[in-house]
């Protein structure tokens, strides 16, 4: 009886370690058998965790199993990165960031990744941001604007949420491009509330505020979008206005380097699909711009992207850590 | 009539049974994340907030608020049972709380902080209802040079209160100034004081100081006592509920809070904070008998805990009339409803007034769900310190530890719990109070970002401090706080060195 029963566990083990080596193709066809773990490198209530949690609710459908959200806002994104660069490359482990957390820490201060540890499964949107005045400002037009900022040196402050971050990089460039002089002023809490106060010019952030606009309170300038936000055609884009500036800063979803190609397909495909589910299209048409980008183009604007931001740093004379 | 109207129609929406449910719902979790030290009101939202996909934009704000001003009822309640506080809004009521509990009058803490919480909750919704848009308005004049102002005369006015010595608090604002500016700076996002160590990029955490510095350190200091000493409560418990005498000592604390409260809760980041900490030093500054402060006065209960309530209406006010976030939790609010494709700003009540109304309606009961949810519990709680020491000091040190770990799931916060509990113990045997320290920590990082934003503005121009009338005000206050606090220091000192000479 005993003897039996060792060999009946010797044929199991020996089964188990066949079926691994030579499963390793079907291994995606199963995958996902357990919940997929998911850490968002933003703030849970940030518009990336946000739009891809309808994304989740519809490819979970497809996948059979669910994603599992936790959020890890550390030094900005970084910790997050840093966790997920050293995880399990099995598909059960990914980070949803935003692509400055990936291009431009790394160009700002020593960080525990860079962005070739990650590979990249799609990304769904681009972040939204413009140039808001106060409503009672004299500035109608973003060129009465840049007037009033020539002729009056060091006199125009505009607030912005990150130093570094694409939105003061837009007014750097301005800056930079007709020769004004006006100072960024950080915030720590809502890049807005300085602005509703009169207590700053202007200021360079994200559509979330654009609520704002809507009501009455504040004007929206430019766009820093490639094209005209289709909440507000009538602003224009800095290229139309003749700067070579976009914020392009993208959401997507990213798995740590050596994730089976199998797996990455099968959850490009199922989110690919997910983007279509109209609560999706509605949420992200108020805070952000959808685009696709599979994994392989994701990963070529990333490689075209960090050099140019690389690039633009150095030209417009950002401060970090590298000197 | 409108107003009267509008109110009826809030009441309409609130009869939903839906709805209903969910404001008990919040409030009870909202009661549980406020009693356990560690999860606050933001984890808590952020966990529920995918839950709220489904229901209408309207129950997930009655839910959501819920929790938020229900984890103020909650977090008074380990303050003043076992030193720990459960929010940093509740780091205040640490300080008499818990003497009172010591001295066997927990209930009456307890009862007075429900009290306090329903008059002053129930209080800043009318405010809320009624001034909300020429409030927000005004807090918006508040710019970089304002706060700067402000905070500063908040840190002098709690340094100034030093029940030992003035110095000695003095040294201890400087040192939690400077534990303040570790981890990324603001203005250049990059790392200071990190010596590479990524735990440090987000500077350090409030909850393990906190715990550290208040729960931990009192145990540290029973353990070291005489064996038969050691109870933590020698005397029995008197009575649960307050008395006449206890109510007319709380009284005017309580409007006081009130005011406090709401006033400062409405101006962003620190003002919830800021506000408990005031209300307790003009408590102080006002009272007849000061000298009971430290030792169990129930008006160094009564008005903080009224004035975390207060200000946790008034943080509603700029989201709800403006759609303004100002601070964390609102954070979240916001985001909850760009989530149901609302967009938050001053429409809102225009646009959708069964939210607003509904919200408005909802939050009158559940202040008055709150307050009969906690004050049968209070039986229960004064419960706790019957248990030995042997018993609840390891139970309080679990409690610190869970408490610092679920907030990031970082053992490198349970390092830092055990310095400052170790650091406490040798602060309490010098004579060094911990009040000053926690307090410039947590608004030491919004001043300096005060100060450079205005020197920003200013282009490196003090004069700017001076040129506008509400930092005048602010900073003359400041000025003579210091010199009030420096004169009998320094008579003080006189008359020693006179004794001395003779």
């Amino acid at each position: 009886m005993k003897t039996r029963n060792r060999k009946l566990w010797l044929m199991i083990i020996t089964g188990i370690f066949f079926l691994t080596a030579i499963g390793v193709p079907s291994f995606a066809d199963e995958f996902p058998t357990k919940p997929i773990n998911v850490l968002v490198a933003l703030p849970a209530a940030g518009s990336v965790s946000l739009s891809f949690r309808f994304l989740a609710a519809q490819a979970e459908k497809t996948l059979g199993q669910p994603f599992s959200q936790s959020y890890e806002n550390g030094g900005g994104g970084s910790v997050a990165c840093g966790i997920v660069a050293k995880q399990a490359p099995d598909g059960y482990h990914l980070l949803a960031c935003s692509s400055t957390s990936l291009i431009r820490l790394p160009q700002f201060r020593p960080v525990p990744y860079n962005f070739e540890n990650f590979v990249p499964i799609l990304s769904w949107g681009q972040m939204q941001s413009v140039l808001y005045v106060h409503a009672d400002s004299p500035w109608k037009t973003f060129r009465e604007f840049i007037d009033y900022a020539k002729k009056n040196p060091g006199k125009v402050t505009y607030q912005i949420m990150g130093y570094g971050q694409p939105m003061h990089l837009a007014m750097l460039y301005i800056a930079k491009q007709d020769g004004i002089e006006w100072t960024a002023i950080p915030a720590s809490e809502n890049p807005t509330l300085q602005l509703l106060g009169g207590h700053v010019t202007a200021s360079s952030s994200g559509t979330a505020y654009a609520g704002l606009a809507e009501a009455g309170k504040l004007r929206i300038l430019a766009a820093h979008s490639p094209e005209r936000l289709k909440r507000f055609p009538d602003v224009p884009t800095l290229r139309e206005l003749g700067y070579d500036f976009v914020n392009e800063s993208v959401m997507m979803l990213v798995a740590p380097k050596g994730t089976p190609e199998p797996i990455i397909k099968k959850l490009n495909n199922a989110l690919h699909a997910a983007m279509d589910d109209p609560e999706f299209i509605k949420y992200m048409d108020t805070v952000a711009t959808i685009v696709y980008r599979d994994g392989k183009s994701t990963k070529e604007y990333l490689d075209d992207a960090y050099v140019r931001l690389g690039k633009q740093i150095k030209e417009l004379k950002v401060q970090t850590q590298f000197k | 009539m409108e107003f009267l109207d509008n109110i009826l129609m809030g009441f309409q929406v609130l009869l939903d049974p839906v709805n209903i449910l969910l404001c008990c719902a919040g409030v009870l979790m909202g009661t549980l994340v406020g009693i356990l030290p560690g999860i606050g009101p933001v984890g808590a939202i952020a966990i529920l907030l995918p839950a709220t996909f489904n229901t209408s934009p309207t129950s997930t704000f009655i839910l959501l608020a819920g929790i938020y001003y229900g984890s103020q009822y909650g977090g008074s309640t380990t303050s003043i049972l076992v030193n720990i506080p459960g929010e940093a809004t509740t780091i205040v009521t640490c300080i008499d709380g818990y003497q009172m509990a010591k001295k066997g009058r927990a209930g009456p803490a307890l009862a007075i902080s429900a009290w306090g919480s329903f008059i002053a909750g129930t209080v800043s919704v009318f405010a809320l209802m009624v001034i909300a848009l020429p409030l927000a308005e005004y807090a918006l004049e508040f710019g970089p040079p304002e706060y700067f102002a402000l905070m500063l005369a908040g840190l002098v006015l709690i340094t100034s209160l030093a029940q030992e010595s003035f110095l000695k608090a003095m040294m201890m604002m400087m040192f939690g100034l400077l534990l303040g500016t570790i981890g990324l700076d603001i203005i250049t996002g990059l790392p200071r004081f990190t010596f590479r160590l990524e735990e440090l990029t987000d500077g350090l955490g409030i909850v393990p100081i906190a715990m550290g510095l208040f729960g931990l350190g009192e145990v540290f200091v029973n353990i070291d006592q005489d064996v038969n000493a050691r109870e933590m409560f020698k005397s029995r418990i008197k009575n649960l509920w307050p008395s006449f005498q206890d109510w007319m000592d709380s009284k005017w604390a309580i409007v006081r809070g009130t005011i406090i409260g709401f006033i400062l809760g409405i101006l962003p980041g620190a003002g919830p904070v800021l506000a408990t900490f005031t209300s307790y030093s003009i408590e102080q500054k006002l009272s007849k008998h000061p000298e009971k402060f430290g030792h169990g006065a129930i008006e160094g209960v009564a008005g903080p805990e009224t004035a975390n309530n207060a200000a946790a209406g008034a943080a509603l006010v700029p989201l709800l009339s403006l759609g303004i976030p100002t601070n964390v939790t609102m954070a979240m609010l916001f985001a909850a409803f760009l989530l149901h494709g609302i967009q938050p700003g001053p429409l809102v009540i225009v646009n959708q007034p069964d939210l607003f109304w509904g919200l408005i309606a909802s939050m009158y009961l559940g202040n008055v769900l709150l307050l009969v949810l906690n004050l049968p519990l209070i039986g229960l709680w004064v419960q706790v310190l019957k248990i030995p020491g042997r018993i609840l000091f390891p139970l309080i040190i679990m409690l610190c530890l869970i408490g610092t770990y679920t907030v990031d799931c970082s053992s490198f916060d349970l390092i830092l719990l055990i310095i400052f509990g170790a650091l406490s113990y040798f602060m309490k045997k010098f004579g060094f109070e911990p009040v000053p320290l926690i307090l410039a920590f947590i608004i030491g990082p919004r001043m300096e970002n005060s100060l450079r934003q205005t020197l920003l503005i200013s282009g490196g121009n003090f004069s700017i401090f001076f040129s506008r009338p509400i930092s005048v005000i602010l900073l003359a206050i400041t000025a003579i706080l210091i010199i009030a606090s420096i004169f009998p220091f320094v008579g003080e000192r006189r008359r020693k060195l006179k004794f001395l000479e003779e």
